[in-house]
């Protein structure tokens, strides 16, 4: 076995109890039913699977009684009960979803990487020349834009999130920062590590004042960008996107390292035509070099 | 700072795991921190009745003042017979019978409620989410509220008046960050203040050999154990059936001691043995000289146990479908971790066979107890954590 990463560890025990799993002399249908019993102790989104798989078997043996009894007895059991029956169908149904849903969670956690999703590069390869300094260019404007924003508090979110976070806690406002590239579990002071998108789920409707957004995107929230933009909508009364321009970026990471790249900047007009169709109104402003810019977006009629 | 505290029980016979931490943190926030604290609580000791044990009125205990109300119920067992609706859909049962449900299960406090609204203080802790007092109170305190929900994923967590409760907070102080994740997935909280304070832990001394006479075990006997309440629901009942399965295959096997009140009967096969509750040198002294310990709960929120198993030196085995505790194995490197009997029997066969790696993983937990979890560490997130909220509160900001 091996003594170093656990990683590793777990994915050899896990070996060898498939291993001994396919030996003839392994007792496969105790492990099986022990396991069952510990998928129905764990988590099931409130509702027990047990339970709810009870709740179905009776209502089909009382279907089944139901149509033995003939065509008249079904007719006045549907007549009877059927509203209540047809409410305990849809509730046990539900359940049923939402148990089997978290069992599907917890399934994919465990086919998973043990240590959670590997968080994307910030920048890609070598790159030449300097990154234009976002946070000196559109650092006083973003926070003008959160003084603006309403009570909620500040998200910034992206790669970089941290001395952004650090430059609006010390201008006193109420910020905290959201970073895909941070390591699961290696939250911050301020802040946490994580997507933007799964973070925004768990948002409340219009709790922000501000998000901003900083640095490139990972790709896997570049594909779901409409769903982003929309739970922007949701939860924030302004938007601010300070990013480098793409053109700049390119030269700068050269055309391979673009080509693999994890996380890219967008273009400003996405963001104006992603946060329009979001119900923003926004507009965009580019450094005098052109090789940075900030989007600002209010929704519409606020 | 000046805190508050609403709990539906406090006082050093109230022997919860959140009750306990509570009053632990409270202690040194006064101590340490020269915070000044006010608890407001019922009088009960006991969750299973929530009947009045300590008068009513104001007493200090380790330089927390406490104030104690009676209830005007406590834990209805009419609430049993509403169990089977819970459990099948709770998402469902509708606001009034939640209400009936939570009233059942009490205690209803409105007085300690009604004192710790009209508290003046900074911010107010509240916990468990599980109880009256934090249904009726987090909602009745709002913003101030920094809330120790000690979730884990129950039917009790989806009932329809949750939402409201948990959506009130000003801030939450989560045990892990697999809290966090359900919270966060189950309510639209995620922009409020949060830190994953955790809970912190210290080792204590223990003697193997007194605590083997104890348990009456061999002296030189070896063995794997549990620790923790003896419930189906944990998960017990299935470890113990397991180990029958790993005594079959491996006839020299060590025997697993359950070390815990035994609360629901289990059938105990040749191997297995219940020792019931210990006093704690017991506990630490059994912690020191097992093999390793297996935690087979599903449904913890911290569980102190497996952070105390590294700090008696021991290696531990962790059920997958627990968040908290597969989450300190990963954060650590120092668990393993089991789906079914399969992955048991390795890992049991991996730690009694190499002492070295038992040494390596334990000394990884340890370290990790240690660090994340020492006092000083804990008390700076929670303070952090508190600020924050009474920042936010005071200007009228959520």
């Amino acid at each position: 076995m091996s003594d170093g990463d656990l990683d590793a560890l777990i994915g050899e025990v896990r070996m060898e109890a498939a291993r001994r799993r396919a030996s003839p002399d392994f007792p496969l249908g105790r492990d099986a039913e022990l396991s069952a019993e510990l998928d129905r102790l764990g988590p099931s989104g409130g509702a027990d699977l047990g339970v709810v798989l009870e709740g179905l078997d009776r209502l089909a043996a009382a279907a089944g009684e139901a149509g033995a009894a003939g065509a008249a007895g079904a007719v006045r059991a549907a007549g009877g009960a059927g509203a209540a029956v047809g409410a305990e169908v849809a509730g046990l149904t539900a359940a049923a979803v939402r148990a089997l849903s978290m069992r599907l969670r917890h399934l994919e956690r465990r086919a998973g990487e043990p240590r959670g999703v590997r968080p994307p590069e910030a920048a890609p390869g070598p790159s030449r020349g300097e990154a234009p300094d976002i946070l000196s260019l559109w650092g006083d404007d973003v926070a003008a834009a959160a003084r603006r924003g309403g009570g909620g508090r500040v998200l910034v979110a992206g790669a970089g999130a941290e001395p952004w976070v650090q430059m609006l806690d010390a201008a006193g406002l109420e910020a905290y920062g959201v970073d895909p590239t941070l390591p699961a579990y290696g939250d911050r002071e301020l802040v946490r590590a994580g997507r933007l998108v799964d973070h925004l789920r768990s948002v409340g409707e219009s709790a922000l004042g501000l998000a901003v957004l900083v640095g490139p995107l990972p790709m896997d929230e570049i594909l779901v960008l409409p769903e982003v933009a929309a739970l922007l909508g949701r939860a924030a009364a302004s938007v601010a996107v300070v990013s480098e321009a793409p053109w700049s970026w390119r030269l700068r990471v050269g055309i391979p390292a673009e080509d693999v790249s994890p996380s890219r900047p967008l273009a400003a007009e996405t963001w104006l035509a992603e946060l329009s169709a979001a119900g923003f109104e926004s507009t965009a402003s580019y450094a005098p070099r052109g090789d940075s810019y900030r989007v600002a977006a209010r929704r519409a009629g606020s | 700072m000046k805190l508050g505290l609403l709990i539906p029980r406090y006082g050093e016979e109230a022997l919860g795991g959140i009750e306990n931490w509570l009053r632990s943190l409270c202690e040194r926030l006064v101590a340490e921190r020269g915070w000044e604290v006010d608890v407001y609580t019922t009088c009960a000791s006991s969750a299973e009745t929530w009947a009045d044990d300590y008068p009513p009125g104001s007493t200090e205990l380790n330089g927390v003042r406490v104030h104690r109300y009676r209830a005007t119920s406590g834990r209805d067992p009419r609430y049993l017979h509403m169990i089977p609706r819970l459990r099948a859909d709770p998402a469902s049962v509708g606001e009034e019978w939640a209400d009936r449900y939570l009233r059942l299960v009490g205690p209803v406090c409105p007085e300690a409620v009604a004192a710790a609204a009209g508290a003046p203080c900074h911010a107010v802790a509240v916990a468990p989410y599980l109880y009256w007092p934090a249904v009726e109170g987090v909602p009745a305190l709002g913003p101030r509220v920094v809330f120790h929900p000690a979730a884990h994923d129950e039917p009790e967590l989806h009932l329809p008046p949750m939402r409201r409760v948990f959506a009130a907070a000003g801030g939450f102080a989560y045990n892990t960050f697999a809290e966090r994740e359900l919270v966060e997935s189950t309510f639209p909280v995620g922009h409020l203040p949060s830190e994953v304070v955790g809970i912190a832990v210290k080792g204590e001394r223990g003697d193997p050999l007194h605590a083997r006479r104890s348990l009456g075990l061999d002296p030189g006997e070896r063995y794997v154990l549990c620790v923790g309440k003896v419930e189906r629901a944990k998960g017990c009942a299935v470890l113990a059936d397991m180990w029958r399965i790993y005594r079959q295959r491996r006839p020299d096997a060590p025997r697993l001691v359950f070390v815990g009140p035994v609360h629901d009967r289990i059938d105990a096969p040749d191997g297995v043995l219940l020792a019931g509750r210990q006093p704690e040198e017991v506990k630490w002294g059994a912690l020191a000289g097992c093999e390793a310990v297996v935690s087979p709960s599903a449904q913890e929120s911290f569980s102190l146990v497996v952070l105390e198993a590294w700090l008696a030196g021991r290696p531990v085995v962790v059920n997958s479908r627990c968040g908290p505790t597969v989450e300190h194995c990963l954060r650590s490197g120092g668990g393993l971790i089991f789906d079914g009997y399969g992955e048991l029997e390795v890992a049991v066969d991996v730690l009694l066979g190499d002492a070295a790696l038992a040494r390596t993983l334990a000394e990884r937990g340890r370290s990790y107890a240690e660090t994340v979890f020492a006092w000083p560490t804990v008390l700076d997130r929670y303070e952090r954590l508190v600020a924050a909220v009474a920042r936010m509160a005071g200007a009228g900001r959520r």
